[in-house]
């Protein structure tokens, strides 16, 4: 029998749990979450969600699986298993204003049906491609005439906040949401607005008043008694809820013009029909191989993990540092319905697990072990421009999938020039010789091809 | 429908002095409860002025409906009496 392991990262409601039990997802009902389970269930709401795909779907599991937790419960529901977990600080603008809008929407086809939510957090939707879905169905539940949105102050702070701060100020809010885990507070983004922001009636009201509001009311005992005795009228929720999707659909990044890395599929030193044989050499590979999951390391937008899952692969997550390129391979992906991810990451800084218990937000790698890993012009960035040692950098790649293709690109070629161009050369070691001799150090080497005339090369590697 | 909807509207207005206990396992903020008062109320105020704007302008549609029909008919007589005199000659 396979070992019961609760979710670290579910705790906070009180109401039910994940748990994984091998490869199987489960989650309990407590009995004080019993009669909203029901009565959700019973408007129809969650069924009707389930089939148009934005609520993950749900089946009657034995409680007997989740022995004593199993035995507290009064109900245990089993989930579909997704192919890989993500975090709001990894997610691009696009994939963060779409889970928003998924957030909305699921919020107000609930409540037609008097069923609510009871939070709003951001790591309750997670993607499938880049199609969001909403992960918790125990948020669910009747709904109160004349309640608020209990959630409100927390949409802001992990969904209009982060965005904002890209919209507004064209800075992207990965850094600062994986520094504070739940999101950016009102009362500091308001500090770093500019003051004509206030001229948007929604940037005015939900930064600026509500910040003013939180502080000035705060210290108040009165004022929070105060507020706590009123009622908002369902036609005002349904009002703000409305209000908010139609203003976040229409917000772009500020800095919408072509990042550095969006433009390498045409600014790179490949000729076309070099292009043609790195294209070739990924989809044998592919297609030999056909990972359920694949990571896409430096993925740019996208171009080799959809030639891949083109070729065989089933799931790809691409990393990337390069918001423009992210956004342009997310919308990408949303455009085809492809089952592809693409995701910020730091190669040099990747997500560590952290919060409560430095255990409630996973570090990547120990979220799911990848089939196969593509890394395609990326070694010479950690190697050179981060001075990470290139034993270390092949390490790591080598580690994330027992099969991959691993590029080298010599000091000859005009992209690594470039990134020595104001730098002393202090690289020695890096030469293809080390690196095919790093390569065979870990792993054999079941393919190599010279894939352009500066000597770039390809080598397709299986661990022992 | 002309009595009901504004009374609803003033109904929920009022509705804002009662007491209402959150079921939040979070703490929704009192910064975010104020400001969600605020903007139901100006949601509210903005369904009313455009209940009472629609009840004017239908007014007036009627009061030139009314007398463009009268003229209408006016005008039927004055073809009917044209028509007529047609008859006539």
């Amino acid at each position: 029998m396979s070992s019961i392991v609760a979710e670290s990262g579910s705790f906070r409601d009180h109401r039910g749990r994940i748990y994984h039990v091998g490869d199987r997802v489960l989650r309990t009902v407590m009995p004080v979450a019993m009669e909203d389970f029901e009565f959700a269930r019973s408007s129809g709401v969650v069924d009707d969600l389930i089939a148009r795909g934005l609520l993950i779907g749900e089946s009657e599991a034995d409680k007997s699986l989740l022995g004593t937790a199993g035995a507290a419960a009064t109900r245990v529901i089993e989930h579909p298993r997704l192919a890989f977990v993500s975090y709001p600080y990894e997610w691009s603008f696009a994939a963060l204003k779409a889970a928003a809008l998924l957030h909305l929407e699921l919020h107000q086809e609930a409540l037609r049906k008097d069923v609510t939510l009871t939070d709003a957090t951001a790591y309750n939707i997670q993607f499938d491609g880049a199609r969001p879905v909403f992960i918790d169905s125990l948020s669910l539940r009747r709904y109160r005439d004349g309640e608020f949105w209990d959630g409100h102050r927390q949409f802001c702070e992990q969904f209009i906040n982060p965005l904002l701060l890209r919209a507004k100020l064209g800075i992207p809010h990965n850094a600062w949401f994986r520094g504070t885990l739940e999101g950016i507070p009102a009362e500091d983004l308001s500090k770093v607005l500019p003051w004509h922001s206030r001229f948007s009636w929604n940037v005015l009201t939900h930064v600026f008043m509500q910040a003013r509001l939180q502080s000035s009311a705060g210290s108040s005992e009165k004022a929070a008694k105060r507020s706590k005795s009123g009622k908002l009228p369902r036609m005002g929720f349904e009002q703000i809820l409305h209000g908010l999707q139609r203003w976040i659909s229409k917000l772009e990044p500020r800095d919408d013009g072509a990042t550095v890395w969006q433009d390498y599929a045409r600014d790179n030193s490949y000729v076309d029909h070099e292009v043609a044989k790195k294209r070739e050499f990924i989809a044998d590979f592919a297609r030999a191989v056909t990972p359920q999951l694949l990571f896409d390391i430096g993925c740019n937008t996208g171009d080799y993990s959809v030639l891949a899952l083109e070729s065989g692969a089933h799931y790809a997550v691409g990393f990337d540092f390069d918001h423009g390129a992210l956004d342009h391979a997310f919308k990408r992906s949303a455009h085809r319905g492809l089952s592809f991810l693409p995701l910020h990451l730091d190669a040099a800084n990747p997500s560590p697990s952290q919060g409560w218990m430095q255990s409630e937000r996973h570090g990547l790698l120990q979220r799911a072990s990848g089939d196969a890993v593509i890394a395609l012009a990326v070694v010479h960035h950690l190697a050179i421009a981060r001075n990470v040692p290139m034993e270390q950098v092949i390490d790591w790649i080598i580690g994330m999938a027992p099969q991959g293709v691993i590029e080298f690109v010599p000091k000859s070629d005009a992209m690594v020039q470039r990134l020595l161009s104001l730098r002393e050369d202090v690289f020695t070691e890096y030469d293809e010789e080390s690196f095919r001799a790093a390569i065979t150090a870990r792993a054999r080497i079941v393919r190599s091809s010279v894939v352009s005339e500066s000597g770039r090369t390809l080598f397709w590697y299986e661990r022992p | 429908m002309a009595v009901t909807t504004p009374t609803k509207f003033i109904a929920v207005v009022l509705g804002i002095a009662f007491a209402s206990p959150s079921y939040a396992y979070l703490d929704p903020g009192t910064g975010s409860i104020i400001l969600q008062s605020v903007l139901a109320g100006i949601a509210v105020a903005m369904g009313l002025l455009r209940f009472y704007w629609h009840r004017f302008k239908a007014f007036l549609a009627n009061l030139v409906g009314s007398s463009s029909v009268q003229q209408g008919e006016t005008a039927g007589e004055e073809f009917e009496q044209d028509s007529d005199a047609k008859k006539e000659a």
